[in-house]
């Protein structure tokens, strides 16, 4: 009872914090784009560095610098390019599925 | 909406008859496991239907292709240059079968009954669907250059497709003699791999360069500017200088007559060029099977972004080269790109759920030389019900070093084993 409590308290919270609708930024569906060349599951099977196994912050930061320029340099190729097409939102999201690839 | 198989509906039905002792009447109609059939085991296809089963387990998804063996148009060109064999572009549909569960049929798809959701193949089967999924690629319009068919492929190769074609237009090449001069004719848009025909230049330019440095490119093209045109250039001027003509339409370079005994091009205003050998790249539309299912409009087929369904025949979906998609080029990724969202978002439908908001990308790499690259990558989304390119993007930057260069010929060489294992693996 206690548990169901607890249950029905955080999905209460849920809903008041993150408003579910279907325009939501799904990150796995944003994800799928990234192992065409990341190798599947995030699993590089060449030059162009793995992304599974890697923290969500980590994740977040080094798109976050992608985007804003601070990455840059002859390794960074297309994501500097890349990374400005996604919006903060998809960014969380993204960093938030893709570190649960392991 | 859970759906159950017919195997577990009827192991349900046994256990309630067991538990009540009484004998099971008719329960309502089972829901049979919904039904996918995807057509063309293409970057778009293959991705596709991999992706159906690994996002419902419970899909039955029945992929169409005619070849056993598949040969990707992207690192066809390398095959050209002599950097790599054909055998390396190689891919089978064993993994469809034994890891993902796809039913993989090895025959042509030749009509659709929209309001029957039925496919018929060349081997006489009739397939049923819930939802249909066409990923033709493209077909060529022969005779729209006077001249050029089928059998003129023969002498004058195409190899806009993969496979006997990249081995005709390569022996052709390893027999010119040095000195000789080597035409390609590029199409108008819209067409299959949009900078394809100028990293294939590069690569026989490469060849040319190592093994027969007296030979000449000349480029005629029915259009005036290209993808990524000012890297290619750059690239040509900095490996190739001298060695490659570019003769644009304004120049008089759309190719509209070939004579292929003598391997003599005519143009539109009336310039003639005879070449040693010469590669047609044709004009282009929609795979047959659109056409026969009624989902073109002209030479392509119009659809809503957002799911790919088409926007002339519902529970169809077009994606890849077949599909206006436009911005999004017409390449292998797009195509992957579109598989997969069209995966989620049938999944989604079938389950009477509302799919996500879409997000395709399109990543291109182009070999210029061994250690030479240059990419093009952006997002898209969808805007207003159009496709539109998200912010940022490009190609890469004009005034890169050697070793941004190098790094991107690197990567090219990743992308497409990722891309492989992504798509067919």
């Amino acid at each position: 009872m206690k548990r169901l409590l607890l249950v029905a308290a955080s999905i209460a919270l849920a809903a008041s914090v993150a408003p579910v609708h279907a325009q939501q930024a799904d990150g796995r569906l944003l994800a799928l784009s990234c192992l065409n060349c990341h190798g599947p599951g995030g699993k590089s099977p060449g030059e162009i560095p793995s992304i599974a196994g890697k923290s969500e912050d980590w994740l977040k930061t080094t798109l976050v610098d992608f985007r804003d320029g601070k990455r840059t340099g002859a390794a960074s190729t297309v994501m500097t390019r890349l990374a400005k097409g996604y919006t903060d939102a998809e960014i969380d999201a993204l960093a938030k599925y893709i570190a649960t690839l392991k | 909406m859970t759906r159950i198989s017919r195997r577990e509906f009827a192991a349900g039905v046994a256990a309630a008859a067991a538990l009540t002792g009484f004998a099971p009447v008719v329960l309502g109609q089972a829901r049979a496991r919904a039904r996918v059939v995807v057509v063309g085991g293409g970057f778009g296809g293959a991705t596709t239907a991999k992706y159906l089963r690994m996002l419902d387990r419970n899909l039955q998804v029945t992929l169409i292709e005619p070849s056993q063996t598949f040969y990707t148009c992207p690192f066809s060109n390398l095959v050209l240059g002599g950097l790599r064999p054909l055998q390396s572009i190689a891919h089978n549909y064993n993994a469809m079968r034994t890891k993902h569960g796809v039913n993989v049929v090895h025959s042509t798809a030749t009509r659709v009954d929209p309001a029957k959701k039925t496919v018929t193949l060349a081997n006489g089967q009739t397939l049923q669907y819930d939802k249909l999924v066409l990923s033709p690629g493209v077909d060529f319009k022969w005779g729209a250059i006077a001249g050029y068919d089928g059998k003129a492929a023969q002498l004058l190769p195409h190899a806009w497709k993969a496979g006997p074609q990249t081995t005709l237009l390569r022996r052709q090449l390893e027999a010119m003699k040095d000195g000789g001069t080597f035409i390609i004719a590029c199409p108008a848009d819209p067409f299959r791999c949009p900078p394809g025909p100028y990293e294939r230049v590069s690569m026989i330019a490469h060849y040319f360069k190592t093994k027969k440095p007296k030979s000449k490119i000349l480029i005629l093209d029915a259009k005036d500017n290209f993808s990524k045109q000012g890297l290619f250039m750059g690239g040509w001027k900095a490996l190739y200088d001298g060695m490659i003509e570019w003769v644009p339409l304004s120049k008089d370079g759309k190719v509209v007559k070939v004579d292929p005994k003598t391997k003599q091009l005519e143009c539109e205003l009336g310039a003639k060029h005879k070449g040693d050998v010469v590669n047609i790249v044709p004009p282009q539309k929609a795979g047959a099977i659109a056409m026969a299912a009624g989902v073109n409009q002209g030479d392509w087929c119009p659809i809503n972004p957002a799911t790919f369904e088409s926007t002339k025949q519902k529970d169809i979906h077009v994606i890849g080269d077949a599909s206006i998609a436009a911005p999004m080029p017409k390449s292998g990724f797009s195509a992957s790109s579109q598989g997969k969202v069209v995966a989620a978002a049938i999944v989604a439908m079938l389950q009477g759920k509302e799919p996500s908001a879409p997000s395709f990308a399109n990543t291109c790499y182009s070999v210029v030389g061994p250690d030479y690259g240059i990419s093009v990558a952006n997002v898209y989304v969808v805007k207003d019900g159009k496709m539109a390119v998200a912010p940022g993007g490009g190609v890469s930057p004009a005034q890169a070093d050697a070793a941004f260069r190098k790094a991107e010929a690197r990567y090219a060489e990743s992308w497409y084993k990722a891309n492989a294992a992504e798509v067919w693996g």
